[in-house]
């Protein structure tokens, strides 16, 4: 049987800020995606206490809680953190999986005889080296169990701070009275389906017949996957970008300026990785259109000059969400000795990498703040950040 | 908290592998630093920093230092 432990932040992103800033510890945080925006993202510990949750809207959260202090996020800042943690937790194990960037999984089983104290003792080191070395502010809480599915479910029990174990012979009664929908596995339509036959409570879905195996192993906790170890993982099949705009953007120019924007930051990541795509997809609202080229490239003019080609065949205005996708990725290979165009986007790299990133950018982007590249929650490209491709 | 980027003289110390801000100089003003409440790194292209939230008397503040030619700036301030 396996160890296995979950180290789950608490409400990371806004304690991360409370961390550091003083002035708001102990005070209602919402922390939203930059100023003029309407969404609450993470909410501190005290913010929830008034019903402020992540997707909450500013309106309703400032009505929930008069007093609260929004802060725009900094997602450098938090994978910085992160990276900290990361770095504490595995310490303790060479077997390790990021879950997201406020949760890793840890495979303790074997290296749990090292220390006295076993698992419990290294659950407590976490924790007390994440207060010493990255603030006594930032708090975790973590679960131990036998699979990762309850070790997750096992964390979620006591936050924050909170250390729990989820043990054979009692687990089944000690989770009897979570929500189903506190799963992870359990989505939305699946809680749907179980709350419609009178199962709000894991304790309750077990009494009902007729489950799929699937529910059935959700349901009993028997769900038992590997660890997704980082340094395993596999390539990146795409990559993409996308991005909501403060306000309508009502001239197809200011439509095609984001599209281009946001093809210069895919593209130059596509780079940074070492791979090219093939397939280029680009989603507005009421707008989707993907093209795909035989030759894979890197080249923010080849995917730019397909998607505004699809654009201006049925163009749309009034938009405020954007996306740019490129898939059916492959690993670069060195292309023609002559190709000049390949040439000058490595020096375009070379110098936005000098001299920080966007100082060369492309002139129809000039006069407007530029979008620039930032970490997101769920980690979406750690196969390169962490994996054994990756870069640190 | 309000962006300034700006150059700072600082005085730092390094012990057991660790650094700490001890004092900045900021529009001909000397700042104590308190206490330092973050330490993250962050990085512009390819250009890497050491960032350091720190808090004095008066304000919050983050100073970073550049890696590569250990140039200092005042990144932004919070008043508290």
């Amino acid at each position: 049987m396996r160890t296995i432990m979950h180290v789950d932040m608490n409400s990371y992103f806004a304690t991360v800020e409370q961390q550091a800033n003083p002035a708001l510890r102990g005070k209602p945080v919402g922390i939203i995606k930059a100023l003029g925006r309407g969404c609450v993202i993470a909410a501190s510990v005290e913010a929830k206490k008034y019903g402020v949750k992540t997707g909450t809207t500013v309106w309703e959260a400032k009505k929930l809680c008069p007093q609260i202090v929004l802060v725009p996020s900094d997602m450098d800042k938090y994978f910085s953190i992160t990276q900290g943690f990361i770095q504490i937790a595995t310490d303790y194990s060479p077997s390790w999986e990021v879950f997201s960037i406020d949760e890793l999984f840890l495979d303790v089983t074997q290296t749990q005889y090292l220390y006295p104290g076993g698992a419990f003792q290294i659950a407590l080191e976490v924790k007390e080296r994440i207060r010493q070395d990255l603030g006594e502010w930032i708090k975790c809480s973590v679960g131990i169990s036998f699979t990762k599915l309850l070790a997750k479910l096992a964390s979620e029990m006591h936050k924050p701070d909170g250390l729990t174990f989820l043990e054979e012979p009692d687990y089944l009664e000690e989770t009897a009275n979570i929500a189903v929908s506190e799963v992870c596995g359990i989505g939305g339509a699946r809680a749907r389906w179980l709350n419609d036959r009178g199962a709000h409570t894991l304790g309750q879905a077990r009494k009902l017949g007729g489950l799929d195996p699937v529910m059935a192993d959700l349901v009993w906790l028997r769900v038992d996957e590997p660890l997704a170890e980082t340094a395993n993982l596999a390539v990146a099949k795409s990559v993409s970008r996308t991005f909501t705009t403060f306000s309508v953007l009502s001239t197809q120019d200011s439509v095609l300026r984001l599209v281009r924007n946001l093809v210069e930051e895919a593209t130059a990541k596509l780079r940074e990785m070492g791979m090219t795509g093939r397939t280029f997809c680009l989603s507005l609202d009421g707008f989707w259109a993907r093209k795909t080229i035989s030759i894979p490239s890197d080249d923010p003019k080849v995917a730019f000059g397909l998607l505004a080609g699809e654009y201006l065949r049925a163009p749309v205005v009034g938009v405020r969400q954007a996306g740019v996708w490129i898939t059916n990725l492959v690993l670069s290979t060195q292309c023609s000795m002559l190709n000049q165009r390949e040439d000058l986007l490595n020096a375009v790299d070379r110098i936005n990498n000098r001299f920080g990133g966007f100082t060369l950018y492309p002139g129809s982007l000039l006069g407007e703040e530029l979008i620039r590249p930032e970490v997101t929650g769920f980690l979406g490209d750690k196969w390169y950040r962490f994996g054994k491709y990756g870069k640190t | 908290m309000e962006r300034v980027n700006e150059a700072v003289e600082v005085l730092a110390r390094f012990s057991l592998g660790k650094m700490s801000v001890l004092r900045f100089w900021w529009r001909g003003r000397t700042y104590e630093v308190k206490r330092t409440t973050i330490k993250i790194e962050r990085k512009d292209g390819g250009r890497e920093f050491w960032c350091f939230g720190v808090e004095t008397k008066t304000m919050v503040c983050e100073l970073a230092m550049e890696k590569a030619n250990l140039k200092w700036r005042l990144v932004g301030v919070a008043g508290i």
